[in-house]
């Protein structure tokens, strides 16, 4: 019953009000018993100023811009889960993981940062193919972002690396990266080969997995290498000790 | 890890339960903890001294005379407030005022029977004589459009009016309603369903 609030305005002067305090307080100090008491005429509080909010257009303009702030929010949360031909996609990635970004100062929570969002593209491209929805479309813009974050999350690294000062020795994110990928690479491989028309899908991907499995190999290869030489030279030893116990004294 | 000071912050049920197990007297802790009745005061009357005006005015139909009205029942609250814990503040104050402007028409309807020699009101009847919007509101503090929903208002039965007038206008629900006026909720939600009706009919909405 809107009309009946108009009843509503009809209210005391500041004046008034303030005299009608004081009146109370008068007569309250006339009271046998009442002692020392003493009251302070109450202040509005500070957010009493938007008390005019309750009002005609003001309310309307706040309840809206409470609407547009509160549904904004509601749409970033409801876009986290969208995939690439989704209305919401390009809000995710354009919008809340920019934004996300943005409070990442350090060169590591940067890299921390494209990790996770590259694990995100994966997880995108395989929920597409488990869905059957899967197009070439669809795999380009995630092999595009993919790209992107790849190069920034590289960048990343090389700088956290020059902050360190030891250009050789692999940081944690990059550890990190390639476990994430290694995760995936064996449902990348079988959705390529069963969804993708030129059997080609997140190279990138790929790729970097990889290189780092021919490092380790390398590495690997190396260490035997070390290892077999080490072990050589050990028995050449024994043989020359073998040869100077059997060798006879001359 | 419950400590000296900071345990007496908690809410009062986990309060109560943790003194409880800790064997220490709650209740006392607990009234040691209320808000100072000065303060309690101050927040009432800057909720409720326009309410409470309004509402007297509505009925006295006098500005200084609603003002007085309110100052009395502001007093007495404190006279409650120095003694004991005043859980519904806002419920109280109405009921107080209610009270208050019943006396003054009694003490009215009396000098008028002294002088003019009317006939006396019935124990009980006080409420439907002392009736809202009933004397002449018009004036330049009350807006046109108020004005035409107070004419409105008229044509309800005085039962009507004021349930109406709590429940929409100072937007009391049916039980704090049913405490200031001592009736039950039901009565109080049949009274205001009713003069809905009643003034939707009237306002033709």
């Amino acid at each position: 019953m809107r009309r009946l609030k108009k009843l509503k305005n009809l209210k005391l002067t500041d004046i008034e009000k303030r005299e009608l305090f004081a009146r109370v307080e008068r007569s309250i100090k006339k009271l046998p018993d009442s002692g020392e008491v003493r009251f302070e005429y109450p202040v509005p509080s500070p957010f009493f100023r938007f008390a005019f909010l309750s009002h005609t257009a003001f309310m309307k303009a706040g309840v809206l811009a409470l609407l547009i702030i509160s549904l904004s929010g509601a749409t970033a949360y409801a876009s986290l889960d969208s995939l690439p031909g989704d209305l919401l996609y390009g809000v995710k990635v354009n919008v809340v993981e920019k934004v996300s970004k943005l409070v990442a100062f350090s060169p590591e929570s940067r890299a921390r940062a494209e990790t996770a969002q590259i694990e995100r593209r994966i997880g995108e491209f395989e929920a597409l193919a488990e869905k059957g929805k899967l197009t070439e479309v669809h795999t380009r813009v995630i092999e595009k972002n993919i790209d992107e974050r790849l190069k920034n999350f590289d960048r990343n690294v090389l700088d956290i690396k020059e902050k360190a000062g030891n250009e050789n020795k692999r940081t944690r994110e990059e550890k990190d990266l390639d476990s994430r990928l290694e995760n995936h690479v064996e449902n990348i491989v079988k959705i390529r080969e069963e969804r993708s028309p030129d059997k080609r899908a997140l190279e990138a991907v790929l790729e970097r997995v990889e290189a780092r499995r021919d490092e380790r190999r390398r590495e690997r290869e190396e260490h035997e290498e070390k290892e077999g030489n080490a072990d050589r030279d050990e028995e050449d030893g024994d043989e020359d000790r073998e040869s100077d116990i059997d060798l006879p004294i001359i | 890890m419950v400590d000296g000071a900071g345990w007496k912050n908690l809410p009062r049920r986990k309060y109560v339960i943790i003194g409880k197990y800790l064997g220490i007297n709650t209740s006392a802790s607990m009234k040691a903890n209320l808000p100072k009745p000065e303060k309690v005061f101050e927040k009432a009357y800057g909720e409720n001294a326009d309410a409470l005006f309004r509402f007297a005015y509505y009925r006295v139909s006098d500005r200084e005379q609603a003002m007085d009205i309110v100052e009395d029942a502001f007093v007495r609250f404190w006279e409650t407030l120095a003694k004991e814990e005043v859980k519904e503040s806002r419920a109280f104050l109405f009921k107080v005022t209610r009270h208050l402007i019943i006396d003054w028409y009694r003490k009215k309807k009396s000098v008028a029977i002294q002088d003019f020699g009317e006939g006396a009101v019935e124990e009980g009847e006080w409420e439907n004589f002392m009736d809202m919007f009933a004397g002449n509101i018009a004036g330049a503090e009350i807006l046109s459009e108020a004005q035409m929903v107070i004419e409105k208002i008229r044509t309800l039965e005085p039962i009507y009016r004021e349930a109406l007038y709590l429940r929409y206008v100072e937007e009391l629900n049916p039980k704090e309603i049913s405490e200031i006026t001592g009736e039950s909720t039901n009565l109080i939600s049949v009274r205001v369903n009713r003069g809905l009706k009643l003034l939707k009919a009237a306002l033709r909405i």
